[in-house]
């Protein structure tokens, strides 16, 4: 807030929607914002222009700043040795099925964005982007689907297809308002990586004991994204609501392609083999 | 700062600058056209740019400065602006306080005078977020304001050519 003023400021309010302030000055602006009809209004347009830009102008215009240049990569690189079959059966299902789906007209690929292609980008892959996840429970493996019910203890592994997109952020948020980077782990911004098909990235999640949904945002782009910027889009949406979470499939983020996958956490019955089973 | 990051920039810092575009400039085309030009002059300096932590500062003070002489260019060559109604002195306080009011003179004031007293009574920052955007010190940014709030009257009589 500022310092003289009753209202916020739009350089503050700009701030905020590039994660630049601390979580307490976020926090009490989204209170004043709560209270104040001009701001809140204020608010209300700049994040509408900001969504027009992103949507409709950001891919025709920035291929104009584009410079090629020899980047830093690194190589994910798929280790079938390590997969327990299960999981290497889950990898060939989460990819198989969609390219089913890819021959019916009308088809929608669950969890995939229903945004037509992004415009203005050289592809070198065709298909739009996509996220995808598995998860482990003792010895069985689920492909996990939107509204998909996991449990506590659960490890998910991701998987990307990215489609000729040079850099990759992974997010999440869940209905107790965590937001967390997951790929690269805690990570300030996207990773440069090796666009393949199929990439199983490393590592897993293993969920905790929280409830409710958790999505799960991949945002796919040319040049790295700030993760600050994307945390607070996830905080603010944490703020709306478990039903928000369920709901809300992309964020105004101004990355070149999204995909996102939502799961429900519960805590059920434990089985016979000490497995926690979720409650329908 | 690299060549890399400019494309970064955009995508970064694009969307928040569009919008603080189309606030100055009233239309879309416009802050697209405002947008473009912020971020080539951001490219033709590149090498003076501070860190990314200053970086939305720095861009945000670009940006403003195109915007305003845009405002001002609209104003010296296009059709007659709203009349400024006479104000006795008694007004100067009501006029500080009404933002579309001083949105349509502070382009008559001085240069110098113009972009503080825009992002302070228009835009609301208060004077550190001014001086911050700027690159001055708050001492200049409250004598700067203080001299815009005592011609502000005059500046409201002034013609529009």
């Amino acid at each position: 807030m500022s310092e003289d003023r009753a209202h916020v400021s739009s350089f503050t309010l700009d701030a905020m929607a590039l994660g630049a302030l601390s979580s307490e000055e976020a926090e009490q602006v989204r209170a004043h914002l709560s209270n104040c009809a001009r701001c809140a209004a204020d608010f209300e347009e700049a994040t509408a222009a900001r969504d027009h830009f992103a949507r409709d102008v950001l891919p025709r215009t920035a291929r104009r700043f584009r410079r090629i240049e020899e980047p830093r990569r690194f190589s994910l690189r798929i280790l079938p040795m390590l997969l327990a079959p299960s999981l290497a059966a889950a990898v060939v299902a989460i990819f198989v099925l969609p390219s089913l789906y890819r021959r019916q007209d009308s088809a929608q690929l669950p969890g995939q964005d229903s945004r037509p292609p992004i415009l203005g980008q050289d592809l070198r892959i065709k298909g739009e982007p996509i996220l995808r996840a598995a998860a482990r429970r003792g010895d069985r493996t689920l492909v996990v689907q939107d509204g998909a019910v996991l449990a506590p203890g659960d490890e998910v592994h991701f998987f990307v297809q990215a489609s000729g997109f040079e850099y990759l952020l992974i997010a999440s948020v869940d209905a107790d308002g965590n937001a967390t980077v997951y790929f690269p782990y805690g990570g300030a911004q996207s990773a440069l990586l090796q666009p393949t098909e199929g990439e199983q990235l490393p590592g897993s999640i293993v969920l905790d004991e929280s409830r409710g949904p958790e999505r799960v945002y991949a945002f796919f782009s040319h040049g790295p994204l700030p993760s600050a910027a994307v945390l607070a889009e996830l905080r603010g949406l944490a703020a709306r609501g478990p039903t928000a979470i369920r709901a809300q499939r992309t964020l105004s983020i101004s990355a070149d392609a999204q995909s996102s996958i939502w799961f429900e956490k519960r805590v059920g019955r434990r089985d016979a083999g000490g497995q926690s089973r979720p409650g329908e | 700062m690299s060549a890399r990051d400019l494309t970064s920039l955009y995508r970064s810092y694009g969307p928040v600058i569009y919008s603080r575009c189309r606030r100055l400039l009233g239309d879309d085309a416009s802050a697209e056209d405002a947008t473009q030009e912020t971020f080539m002059r951001v490219q033709r300096h590149l090498e003076k740019a501070p860190d990314s932590r200053e970086a939305l500062v720095w861009i945000y003070r670009i940006a403003t400065n195109y915007c305003l002489n845009e405002i001002r260019n609209r104003r010296l060559r296009a059709t007659p602006m709203k009349e400024v109604p006479e104000l006795s002195g008694e007004q100067t306080e009501e006029l500080l306080a009404n933002r579309d009011l001083l949105a349509r003179i502070v382009d008559r004031a001085p240069e110098k005078l113009r972009m503080p007293a825009y992002l302070h009574y228009v835009d609301g920052l208060d004077q550190s977020e001014v001086a911050r955007v700027m690159g001055v010190s708050r001492r200049t940014v409250l004598y700067r304001l203080a001299e815009f709030a005592k011609n502000a009257r005059k500046f409201a009589q002034r013609t529009s050519r």
